[in-house]
């Protein structure tokens, strides 16, 4: 696991960053009040076309419909206040209410997608459930896959090729872990035959 | 309208428009062709000789099986096309579900997100941190 702000690399439940000193509180000073946003798709920017909007959001519906623990937001901005779409992201993820307020710990399997489209930069982060299914290395697949579009200043077409290749990346682990489950099933159920 | 209306209705545009193609084509294709021109009264024998001298030409059996291999390809296409656009409309209602996590370590304070991200940047600086780039970091 990478610090949002300086990218130290640390493992197990540190409350703040080794190096930086970074945490949730710290980011609560430093952002203030939480923006104003909506379900599925917030475009703080204004550079997105609302029929774009009207199309990303049926997206993100579908999405919701297809892995329902899961909600899929996204946030476009014009610029972070002093800091990085990182730290951001990090910040939005934990105090916006975009999910159930009982979405917390192991039962948040939410993604937040940040744009920054002033800095030029994303930022991609999942809850704590799902981070057993989905590695920094997918969620660094599914930002190249949107990499060129974005580029391009194509911002609806790079969210819609990222939030397809996370679904598609979803729906395989889910289908593997459905088949690893029933193989468990089969041995257990053979072994209490026996 | 969402995208799932619109796919579906997308859909059966495509199908009907390939019934109507099949409509059109398939009398052609296997139509009897040996029809003689209808001679008028009013014709003179010159013109008739005319008209008999050049018959239409019969579709032949390869043709009428290219035709019809042509037509079931396109059915094929327009069929896969759509089951794509019905799987992706979620059209059958499929859910995936992630068994829970019984315990996670909280990080920096967050208790619904850890931290765990990818960033990228698409624009900016000559030191720019591409994808790619991060990639090879990580490695």
């Amino acid at each position: 696991m990478k610090c949002p702000a300086c990218r130290t690399v640390f493992s197990g439940p540190v409350p703040q960053c080794p190096t930086c000193k970074l945490s949730l509180l710290r980011l609560d000073a430093k952002f203030g009040a939480v923006p104003r946003h909506t379900r599925y798709l917030s475009d703080r920017s204004g550079r997105l076309p609302l029929r774009e909007i009207k199309k990303l959001r049926a997206l993100l519906r579908i999405f919701e419909k297809k892995f329902p623990q899961s909600l899929f937001s996204v946030f476009v901005t014009n610029g972070v206040p002093s800091g990085s779409i990182s730290e951001y992201a990090f910040w939005l993820a934990n105090r916006t209410g975009f999910s159930s307020i009982e979405a917390v710990a192991g039962d948040n399997f939410d993604l937040l997608l940040g744009i920054d489209v002033e800095a030029g930069m994303a930022a991609l982060i999942i809850g704590y459930g799902l981070e057993n299914y989905l590695t920094e290395d997918d969620l660094q697949a599914a930002l190249a896959v949107a990499e060129n579009a974005f580029r391009a200043g194509d911002v609806s077409r790079g969210i819609r090729e990222c939030v397809e290749c996370v679904m598609n990346r979803m729906r395989e682990i889910a289908r593997a872990s459905e088949a690893h489950k029933r193989v468990g099933d089969l041995v257990a159920a053979g072994a209490n035959n026996r | 309208m969402n995208t799932f209306h619109y796919r579906i209705r997308r859909g059966a545009v495509w199908l009907v428009l390939l019934l109507s193609i099949s409509t059109l084509v398939a009398p052609i294709a296997f139509s009897q062709t040996n029809d003689q021109p209808r001679s008028t009264p009013s014709v003179t024998p010159d013109q008739l000789v005319e008209t008999q001298s050049r018959p239409p030409k019969p579709l032949s059996p390869m043709s009428k099986l290219g035709v019809a291999a042509a037509v079931m390809l396109v059915s094929l296409i327009v069929l896969l096309f759509s089951i794509r656009a019905w799987r992706a409309g979620n059209l059958f209602d499929r859910e995936y579900r992630f068994p829970p996590v019984a315990s996670v370590a909280i990080r920096l304070g967050g208790n619904r997100s850890g931290g765990c991200m990818a960033t990228i940047r698409f624009r900016g600086r000559a030191d720019t941190i591409t994808a790619m780039d991060s990639r090879r970091e990580d490695s």
